[in-house]
């Protein structure tokens, strides 16, 4: 109550102003010490976190992806990375080793990044006649060992799937199927150079934007070999058996609005029904240094690879309308 | 400008001595009442049990006794 003939405005001195409320975090204050040791977290982030080991590992895994080609990251994919105690949503913890966590990439929205490779196939193609399809295969095969694009060959299966499915009904003529095999360029079907014979072909190549495209597709390859995310073991592969196939986080088409991307559109439209596998799962054990630096190394191989691959869009003609941010 | 290398040093000694004492659970956000009940899963444990007891005995006694109109005698149970 005020006193005297003034208002007196209540003083809230010595209350705390911020209450949180601490789940159980054994595994976040493992995990923050051993990137502390590491030197994979940087101490200056503590307080930052205001002390708050969960904070710490969000802030540290931030400056990681930072580091390791952030923004290229994000000019071309809607990614999200997070670490979790199950490795996809649907899945429950595995009691039995409750010190497993997962490191865990998928996108971030329903939706995924997308790149024309028509126009730098026709330009390499000018150069030699297996350059096309040695650039695709390189490209596709590098960033699919960490994430999953959808191509003309996921195009060519829905494909075969619709055409039994319509094959089943009275009127299967009626149906309008997207011509994937007609719409995939004939420079395609050329059997993709080997290594050596990339190599003494780049000597020779003057166009300097084609030559930027030949050694940016042979830098991705070599990035994305530098580590891979290793098999998961059966009890994971268990949790994650009810899921749906990852998500792609990349549409790659011959053209604009092309066969392929009618099939994912037609596709895409049941990907959500059940929840999808993550795109990368990398089991860690937050106790154990040479786990976390291992998971942390292999993200970071992950997250540069992503970034490579986004760097090279950006110089692939006729891709300037996909820029995210 | 970075600061000096013994400095760094000397900060990370001090995260690695705080997130310690967060391990071991002497860190003064696990002396409240909540920030031990959140880690001890024996209370955990026996707050879920007082909790499905009560419910049970609710479901089990769930009648409202009524008092008896004046006159009468209370019903014996």
């Amino acid at each position: 109550m005020g006193s005297g003939t003034g208002l007196l405005i209540p003083r809230l001195d010595g209350v705390s102003l911020i209450h949180r409320l601490i789940a159980d975090d054994r595994s976040a204050v493992m995990l923050a010490e051993t990137l502390v040791e590491l030197d994979v977290g940087t101490p200056g982030d503590w307080k930052r976190a205001e002390h708050d080991p969960t904070s710490f590992v969000r802030i540290t895994l931030d400056r990681w992806i930072q580091t390791h080609g952030g923004p290229s990251i994000r000019r071309r994919f809607l990614l999200s990375a997070e670490i979790s105690a199950s490795p996809s949503d649907w899945a429950e913890q595995d009691q039995a080793r409750p010190n497993r966590l997962f490191l865990i990439i998928e996108p971030s929205e329903a939706t995924c990044g997308c790149a024309n490779f028509g126009p730098t196939l026709q330009m390499l193609e000018r150069i030699h006649p297996q350059l096309p399809a040695t650039f695709f295969h390189l490209f596709v095969g590098a960033l699919n060992g960490w994430l999953r694009i959808y191509d003309f060959r996921d195009a060519k299966d829905r494909v075969e799937m619709l055409r039994e499915w319509a094959a089943q009904e009275p009127n299967a003529d009626e149906y309008e199927i997207p011509d994937v095999t007609g719409s995939i360029p004939p420079c395609m079907k050329q059997e993709p150079l080997d290594e050596a014979g990339l190599y003494r072909l780049k000597k020779r190549i003057t166009d300097q934007q084609a030559l930027k495209l030949v050694e940016g597709v042979i830098a991705l390859h070599h990035l994305a070999g530098q580590a891979n995310h290793s098999e998961l073991d059966d009890s994971t592969r268990e949790q994650l058996s009810d899921c749906n196939p990852p998500l792609p986080c990349l549409l790659a088409l011959f053209a604009e609005a092309d066969a392929t991307a009618a099939c994912f559109d037609e596709e895409a439209q049941g990907m959500l029904e059940v929840e999808p596998e993550p795109n990368i799962i990398i089991p860690l054990d937050p106790a154990d240094t040479q786990s976390v630096q291992h998971a942390f190394h292999t993200f970071g191989v992950a997250c540069e690879t992503i970034a490579a691959a986004g760097d090279l869009i950006d110089l692939m003609p006729g891709n300037d309308q996909w820029i995210i941010r | 400008m970075s600061r000096n290398p013994q400095s760094k040093e000397v900060t990370k000694q001090a995260v690695l001595a705080e997130i310690e004492s967060l391990r071991q659970c002497r860190h003064a956000r696990y002396q409240t009442l909540l920030g031990r009940f959140s880690r001890c899963q024996d209370w955990q444990q026996a707050a879920s049990l007082c909790a499905a007891a009560v419910e049970a005995t609710t479901r089990t006694y769930n009648r409202t006794p009524l008092d008896a109109p004046p006159g009468l005698l209370p019903p014996v149970s």
